[in-house]
């Protein structure tokens, strides 16, 4: 995992356990959102949303459609800001 | 050892008649509306009622039927439920077949939400559709419930999703949560007992106790929002504290 990639772990870890009464221990790449950390699409709506206020990354909930895994969420945010 | 026979027999005559009668009304009435829907110059919001408004009848029609067969009893006690102007958000929970069936007869005008195979069914899809109820397969459920609950409408939603598998442990699913906090909408709760257990899921729809079931369908009084969680918090956590209230809320209620 680069450095990068740590750093977005470590803000998604603040947000997951702010958002969803989740340890932090749990909240590894490999962890599913929906079958391991019982995040809903309901609830990824409003993660988008708040995600977008803390790293000022704009996900559009077709490009969060195909997120399953933690890591496929740090692949979507390390895309975006490469490219800004 | 004959006459108990006999009594089974008559049951499930009974039943059959009713379902059918059931059935056979449903496809009229949508093939009804079909054919309405083609005529030019009626409201939908026109439409809507109508179609509502025989589903009432039609759903009164059938526990009247089967009451009249002796296959079941009910009492109702649903003062806050018919009280409740519109807007509200009507939650119940979900241990038979026929729990929407007996609200939809007590009262008018209610909006729910379908499964996706009563959208796509050719005998059903055409009624749901005009009533103006909800897919619960839409990606866009809760903005369309929130709409729905704005506009004045009354939604009834069965919080564990499906009927229950064993009668006793309430399981609630987050949607009625998503829908309230969405919505902000007043609840109002009700209780749906039945003995004894039958018409669970994976029973057949013929298998009835020899004396029949008797339901009793209460109302508790109305639920707002403020009063139950802490609205400041995130959304997400909103959803989450409120479904474990319900839960609690009902736990108790059944004891």
């Amino acid at each position: 995992m680069t450095e990068q990639e740590q750093q977005i772990l470590a803000q998604i870890k603040v947000v997951l356990v702010d958002l969803f009464e989740l340890d932090e221990e749990d909240i590894v790449p490999q962890a599913r959102l929906y079958e391991d950390l019982d995040i809903d699409s309901i609830d990824a709506v409003d993660l988008l949303i708040d995600l977008k206020k803390s790293t000022d990354v704009t996900v559009t909930p077709e490009q969060f459609s195909e997120v399953r895994t933690i890591q496929d969420v740090i692949d979507v945010f390390t895309a975006l800001s490469a490219k800004k | 050892m004959v006459k108990r026979g006999l009594k089974k027999a008559w049951q499930i005559t009974g039943a059959a008649i009713s379902y059918t009668l059931f059935g056979l009304g449903a496809l009229i009435v949508g093939l009804v509306f079909r054919l309405i829907s083609v005529i030019p110059g009626i409201p939908a919001a026109t439409r809507q009622t109508w179609i509502r408004n025989c589903i009432h009848a039609g759903c009164r029609g059938f526990i009247l039927t089967l009451r009249a067969f002796g296959l079941i009893r009910y009492q109702f006690a649903l003062n806050s439920m018919m009280q409740a102007s519109g807007g509200h958000l009507v939650i119940a929970n979900h241990p038979t077949l026929i729990d929407v069936v007996l609200l939809f007869a007590v009262r008018k005008n209610f909006c729910c939400i379908v499964k996706g195979e009563l959208w796509h069914n050719m005998f059903t899809s055409a009624v749901v559709r005009q009533a103006g109820f909800i897919p619960n397969h839409s990606a866009e459920l809760i903005p369309l419930a929130v709409e729905k609950l704005a506009a004045g409408e009354n939604l009834i939603i069965f919080p564990e999703g499906t009927r229950t598998e064993t009668s006793d442990i309430i399981r609630f699913k987050r949607g009625a949560s998503n829908v309230a906090v969405a919505s902000g909408a007043p609840i109002v709760p009700v209780l749906i007992k039945c003995n004894p257990g039958a018409l669970k899921k994976g029973d057949k729809w013929y298998t009835i106790p020899d004396e029949g079931l008797c339901y009793t369908l209460t109302s508790g009084k109305r639920l707002h929002l403020n009063e139950l969680i802490d609205t400041t918090k995130p959304k997400t956590l909103q959803y989450r504290e409120l479904t474990r209230f319900l839960e609690h809320y009902y736990k108790d209620w059944m004891a």
